[in-house]
This record gives C-alpha cells, structure tokens and sequence, in this order.
C-alpha cells in the first residue's frame, strides 16, 4: 500500500527486477550496431597503503574516431571503493551507476556495508548477467579496486566478460583492460616494485597510461582520472 | 468475521487513537534541531546496533519513535523510494517534502482502513544550501503533514504516573521557550536538546551511552550529509 513495496529485500537490483523491470539495462536482443562508443584504457596498481585506480579520458567509434575527450571512466562506488570500466560506453555507465547505488542502498537497508568479497562478488553477477550481451560485443570491462578495512589492505578484482573474478596476486598487484590495455600492463610490469610509495606509483600508473596512448590512438594522453583507495577513504589524485 | 455491532466512524477512530497514543507513550521521544551548519537529532537509545534515526539520503535523515517494526518498514520503504528516484533521475531529485506525502498517504490510508494503524511518530528533516532551505516534515500516525521550522520533537507523549492521563507536547512547550532567536552552534544545539530529553527520561541525566545523536552537516563535502556521532565523541559534547 502507498509508499511500501512487495520486495522488502536490501538489495536495489534485485527490488528493481521485482518492480521496476524497465530501469534496468536489456541488451539481451542487441547485437552490435557499428556506431556504438567505446570507452578505452584503464589501471590499477597496488602500493604501500593502498590501490591507484585510474583511466584515460577518451571514448570513441570504431577504434579511432573521438567522441569525446572528456568522459570519466573510474567511479568512486563507497567509502571504501572504486571501479574503472572500459568497453562499451553506454552499458559501463549503467554498469558504475548500478552498483554505486547497490552498495548504498544495502549499506543504508542493513546499517553496515558489504564486506570487499561481498562487493567483488555482486560486480560479477552483474558481469555475468550481461554476458548474453557481451558475445554480441556489448562488452563491458571493469577492474575493481577496494580498500579492506578489516584487513587493513588494497585488493584488485579483474573481471572477464562471462563474470570471472581474478583477485590479483600479491607478486603482480596490478591490472589493466581496454584498448591500450596490453601496453599499459606491460609498462607495470616493466617499473613495478614491491611497496612503492604513493607519489611514485601515481607517476608509473600516469606512465602506463601515457605509454599505452602513444601507440593507442583510442587513449588520451596526460589527461587522466585518478583515484585513490586506502585506510583515507577514496581520493581524487587527478 | 463482521461486526455484529454497530459502532460509529467517530468512535471508531477515537479507539484507534487512543490505542495508538496508548503505545507511543511508551516510546522515548527524539528532539530535532536546526543549527547554523544544519540539523541535529537526538534519541535516547540504549541500543547500538537498533538505530531510531537514520539515513534516507544524501540531505534527509528519518526519526521514527513508537513500534520499532512498524517505524522500521517506513524507513526500508523509504529509502527503497529515495534510491529509486535518485537512480532514475538524478541525486538532485530527491527531495524531502515528496517523500513526506508520500508517508502522509500511506499512513492516512492505514489508520482509516486497518482496525490497528501502525504505532508511530515519524519525521524526514531535509538540509539545504542555505538554512532558510532546510525542512522537517512531521507526519503523525493518522497521516497529517505538518512542517516545522527551528524545532521540532516526536513522541512527546507522556502518561501521568498516578492518574493514567495522557499530557501531549511538554518537551514542544519547553523548547518553544527555551529555543534562542539566534543560530546556535552545534554544541550549544547538543545541550539544549540534552536538556529536553532529560525533562522526560525516567533515569536522568541520560549517559552517552543512552543516547543516538545523529547531524545533518552542510560543512560536509561528500555528497552524503548523514553524520552518526559516536558515544566518544557525545561524551566530549557533554563535558566542553
């Protein structure tokens, strides 16, 4: 009655599939028309403290032509979280703005927040429910970065397009996707210390990006978004 | 089953009330104030984890006094209702004095309709950029709409202890002559509303502990203005 609904669950996707089956997205019978934007080069890297989190600022059609120079690819998701999505445009900001307001929303239903596993493992449903989608090349890339409170450490989720999760290892702390994504990872993996400090991972993860948009023409250079994760909560770098 | 005697609507609703009013006296009442930087609400409750005032979204906070599962339903429905406007639309677009109508209807509907409406006193209380754009809504059990301005308290009923009656708004009297005609601080927000909430508790002068304080605060950055102050840091708004 009024203002109740029949879903009293604490999750947001699952009260809208229950309720409102038409806010959320449905590619399922979508296979890729040739003008559909791409957004393109992401990264993550672990350091002393906590987790970088970062992409390029570049979308475009067809691998070269820009759209935009001016999107933003990573999303603060809570206090403790951040996710960069590279891929298909449209579907990755439906993808951030859903799971932003999922972990709120439980947050706020249950008075605590999910645990980092908690999170990671709704991501990769969500992923895994957009699978029929992907193979049609509606592909949606993330990597997720969260800070640990318990645990008191940065973890990196990378994710494939049918939803597996892969935690990165304490060894290669970081992670990459998109376009220039190759030659992104391949740069940290290159200049990657155990421990860097903050300062200089922020100067490898701008190099990474950097390297990759010089033989990527689908990145953008020296303009980035930045983020970091750790005990301080999520931070702008740039 | 039918009722096999008549009762008329007028009596019918005088009952209801009286079973409604009965229950909320039982309840501890919650003090809500405006301050220079935003709103501040203040609940006895001994509990830490069974919240009275929480977080609809980013601007507006719930305080719900009376039956805890009935005031609980509100709340889940309430921020069911803010994060679905706020997702199909924008964070911008949710707004306070909506959800109030929302919660106006729904509670009218119940106490004309059900034979026991739902035990509550429930208020949203909105901050804006500036104060003069801050709201608080009180929606009593019978689904009025009534908006304050400065103060505001729910659950201000009290049963006399040797004659069983009830007394409304001795909390409201008392705030409408203490409430300064100049912004307060914080703290000095905090203190008149401690001393409020001790006219009426049994076992004053309430501890930390005791009681749920929760601000609005416009000098915040997030976009989330909800702040839960800890026992430590009430403790220390005591004693300054």
């Amino acid at each position: 009655m009024g203002v109740f609904h029949k879903y009293s669950g604490s999750s947001f996707i699952a009260l809208l599939k229950a309720e409102y089956p038409e806010l959320l997205p449905n590619y399922r019978d979508i296979s890729l028309p040739p003008q559909v934007v791409t957004s393109t080069t992401i990264a993550a890297l672990k350091y002393a403290e906590g987790i970088l989190i970062a992409g390029d600022r570049r979308a475009v059609i067809e691998g070269h032509l820009v759209v935009s120079d001016d999107v933003v690819k990573v999303f603060r998701t809570d206090a403790y979280s951040a996710l960069a999505i590279a891929g298909i445009f449209g579907p990755s900001i439906k993808m951030a703005r859903l799971f932003q307001t999922e972990l709120e929303h439980y947050e706020k239903m249950e008075g605590f927040s999910l645990s980092l596993e908690g999170k990671a493992n709704k991501l990769s449903q969500m992923i895994e429910e957009n699978f029929p989608a992907a193979i049609r090349g509606l592909q949606v890339m993330p990597i997720f970065a969260g800070y640990d409170v318990e645990k008191k450490e940065g973890r990196i989720y990378e994710y494939d397009i049918a939803g597996g999760t892969f935690v990165k290892p304490q060894k290669e702390p970081f992670s990459s996707s998109g376009s220039g994504g190759e030659r992104a990872k391949s740069t940290l993996e290159h200049f990657y210390q155990k421990d860097m400090g903050r300062e200089e991972s922020l100067e490898l993860i701008k190099k990474a990006l950097n390297f990759a948009a010089k033989r990527d023409v689908a990145t953008s250079k020296d303009a980035f978004v930045i983020k970091d994760v750790s005990a301080r909560g999520v931070v702008d770098m740039a | 089953m039918e009722l096999s005697h008549f009762i008329s609507p007028k009596k019918l609703l005088q009952m209801k009330r009286e079973i409604v009013e009965e229950a909320l006296c039982q309840a501890h009442p919650i003090v809500v104030l405006e301050y220079q930087d935003g709103i501040l609400l203040l609940a006895e409750n001994p509990s830490e984890s069974l919240f009275k005032i929480t977080e609809i979204y980013d601007r507006i906070a719930f305080a719900g006094t009376g039956v805890y599962n009935d005031y609980e339903k509100l709340r889940r429905a309430g921020v069911q209702w803010a994060d679905i406007k706020g997702f199909s639309y924008s964070r911008a677009d949710v707004r306070a004095r909506s959800l109030a109508a929302e919660y106006s209807t729904t509670l009218g509907e119940i106490f004309s309709r059900q034979l026991i409406p739902l035990e509550v006193e429930i208020l949203l209380a909105e901050i804006g950029n500036k104060p003069e754009d801050n709201h608080m809504f009180l929606i009593p059990f019978s689904g009025g709409l009534i908006e304050e301005k400065g103060f505001s308290v729910i659950g201000d009923l009290h049963q006399d202890r040797d004659t069983g009656k009830i007394k409304k708004n001795i909390l409201r009297d008392f705030l409408s002559s203490h409430f300064p005609p100049s912004p307060m601080s914080k703290q000095e927000a905090f203190k008149l509303a401690y001393e409020v909430l001790n006219q009426s508790s049994h076992n004053h002068p309430l501890s930390s502990r005791e009681l749920e304080l929760v601000t609005l605060d416009r000098s915040v950055t997030q976009h989330r203005n909800f702040i839960r102050i800890p026992p430590e840091e009430i403790e220390k708004l005591m004693t300054d």
